[in-house]
């Protein structure tokens, strides 16, 4: 009895073992060049807004309709038409539309730390801002 | 049209090595940059005759095939709408159809060719003789033709979002269960090149990379002269589904590597993508090898900057059996008798089986699982590259060209 488990364990080791040598040489030998850059190399840097970790299979289901990002609606032209670079007027126009909307989320902390100086160094967003509303009533 | 030698009028070459245009006939080399010639001139007013409307045909063959007239020889040159240079069948001279694109669809930078036809082979070459299973024939093949193709990329900016769900073996106490990671984010990419032709496969083009885009020109019609080139001719859509397919890649490693498991696979993934339109058009330079085996097109790909090799080849199935049959018994005669042994010492007459006897059998189950799982996955990929390297689309891509 331990003769023949002894026996199948070998042989079904010795064919995993076949596989993997066999697989792996000829993966080296035959599929050349089979790679591509991977995220580091376009600067890939993944921000996780959402986290769990260790669910139930019951569990993770909460956590997609809870975190499901609906689809991203692009500014881009309808997805049938052919791809074409932008003129220097469109490119114009949105440099423009992006630097308006260029407004940082969250606390705006100074750079000027020094009382002293009696400056107030404005950031960029906050000039271009203010140069769309100044009260000119006054 | 061809851009014409100052001093003699012959018909002038890009030369990847001196990364100049060369007259062949008086030796005389240029910048491509400085060239000013009739020929960008002449370019912007070329007209072209539709294929169907000058042989009076609606044959397949002509559909989308446009009639133009060497700039040396007036000999007919026949393209399809993508193809922006090629060779003249009866003279050979470079020929350079570019202008009659408009110029929003001109591409902005170029990558020229810094691997020469030479080196390509011989990189090819020499790549394949060094496979243990590549069958002698295939490692002496004869090129059945070798073209430099442009290859049309648009260079992508996009921010990916995603809500993914993973799976992963962890440790809870003395056991190893599953559990699932969930982890919702966005990712940013740069300058990432997606394919935009639809004559090859994303899948083989993509294998072409990593590209130095710091080697990028500025567009000048000259580098394409003595190459072939094609436009693009993809779709927003098209594009989009690329950025989104390599942005779940990126997001999934990323992923994998937050997470504390073993093995971690996605189980389900809600990707978005957010594509910048202001997209860089470029040209990448490529080699395509062709040869034919057992009456099989085969393609090898070579990149055109940094000499990379792709393909996959047909294996010697009668020495992979041999050395699969000879491992598999050395392995199983070697191992019976450490089993035999372990066997014997769990199941000794009177011993009761202990919990860690069965962790120990649990283990070398899974083990050889692994093992063999393993191995038919990587039989699997190469099989699957296979088909890419034998795609007739592909091959017909690089034969179908004039000269």
């Amino acid at each position: 009895m331990i003769n023949f488990f002894a026996g199948l364990f070998a042989l079904a080791f010795g064919f995993g073992l076949a596989f993997w040598i066999c697989g792996t040489e000829l993966d080296k030998s035959n599929n050349i060049g089979d790679s591509r850059g991977d995220g580091s190399a376009y600067k890939a840097e993944a921000t996780f807004t959402s986290k769990c970790d260790r669910m139930e299979q019951s569990a993770y289901r909460t956590f997609v309709q809870q975190n499901i990002i609906d689809n991203v609606a692009t500014n881009g032209p309808a997805g049938q038409e052919q791809v074409r670079r932008l003129t220097e007027e469109e490119r114009r126009k949105k440099a423009e539309a992006e630097k308006k909307s260029n407004v940082p989320k969250g606390a705006f902390v100074s750079k000027n730390t020094s009382a002293a100086s009696d400056t107030y160094d404005m950031p960029d967003w906050e000039k271009r801002v203010g140069d769309q509303f100044i009260d000119t009533s006054l | 049209m061809a851009t014409l030698c100052k001093n003699c009028s012959h018909a002038l070459v890009f030369d990847p090595v001196s990364q100049m245009m060369v007259c062949s006939s008086c030796g005389s080399s240029f910048m491509p940059e400085e060239v000013e010639s009739e020929a960008k001139k002449y370019r912007q007013d070329l007209k072209a005759e539709e294929a169907s409307e000058v042989y009076n045909s609606n044959e397949e063959e002509f559909m989308d095939c446009y009639v133009y007239s060497c700039s040396e020889c007036g000999g007919e040159i026949i393209i399809n709408g993508t193809e922006a240079s090629t060779t003249c069948v009866f003279c050979g001279n470079p020929n350079v159809v570019f202008s009659r694109i408009a110029r929003q669809k001109q591409p902005e930078f170029i990558m020229p060719f810094r691997i020469t036809k030479e080196s390509a082979v011989k990189l090819a070459r020499d790549t394949i003789k060094k496979g243990f299973f590549v069958p002698r024939a295939i490692k002496k093949f004869s090129i059945d033709c070798c073209r430099g193709i442009y290859l049309p990329y648009w260079i992508v900016n996009a921010t990916y979002y995603d809500t993914m769900v993973l799976e992963g073996r962890v440790s809870e106490g003395k056991k190893r269960v599953t559990r699932y990671f969930g982890r919702t984010g966005h990712l940013k990419f740069k300058d990432l090149p997606v394919d935009a032709s639809k004559a090859i496969s994303d899948d083989s083009s993509s294998k072409l990379e990593p590209f130095d885009l710091g080697h990028m020109k500025a567009f000048d019609e000259d580098f394409l002269a003595g190459f072939y080139s094609n436009v693009s001719d993809v779709t927003y859509s098209d594009v989009r589904k690329a950025a989104c397919e390599r942005g779940k890649e990126f997001f999934a490693d990323a992923a994998k590597k937050d997470i504390d498991a073993l093995e971690p696979k996605v189980v389900e993934s809600y990707p978005s993508i957010d594509v910048d339109t202001d997209m860089k058009y470029a040209m990448f330079p490529a080699w395509f090898i062709t040869f034919r085996y057992k009456d099989k097109p085969h393609t090898i790909l070579v990149n055109g900057d940094t000499g990379k090799v792709v393909c996959a080849l047909p294996w010697k199935k009668v020495l992979f059996v041999i050395m699969f049959i000879a491992t598999a018994i050395t392995a199983a005669v070697l191992s019976f008798f450490i089993f035999k042994g372990l066997l014997t010492s769990m199941f000794a007459s009177g011993r009761e089986l202990k919990k860690g006897d069965l962790r120990i059998l649990l283990f070398i189950i899974v083990g050889i699982s692994t093992l063999i799982s393993t191995g038919i996955a990587k039989v699997k990929r190469v099989m699957k590259n296979i088909r890419l390297t034998q795609d007739k689309a592909m091959f017909n891509f690089t034969k179908k060209r004039q000269g």
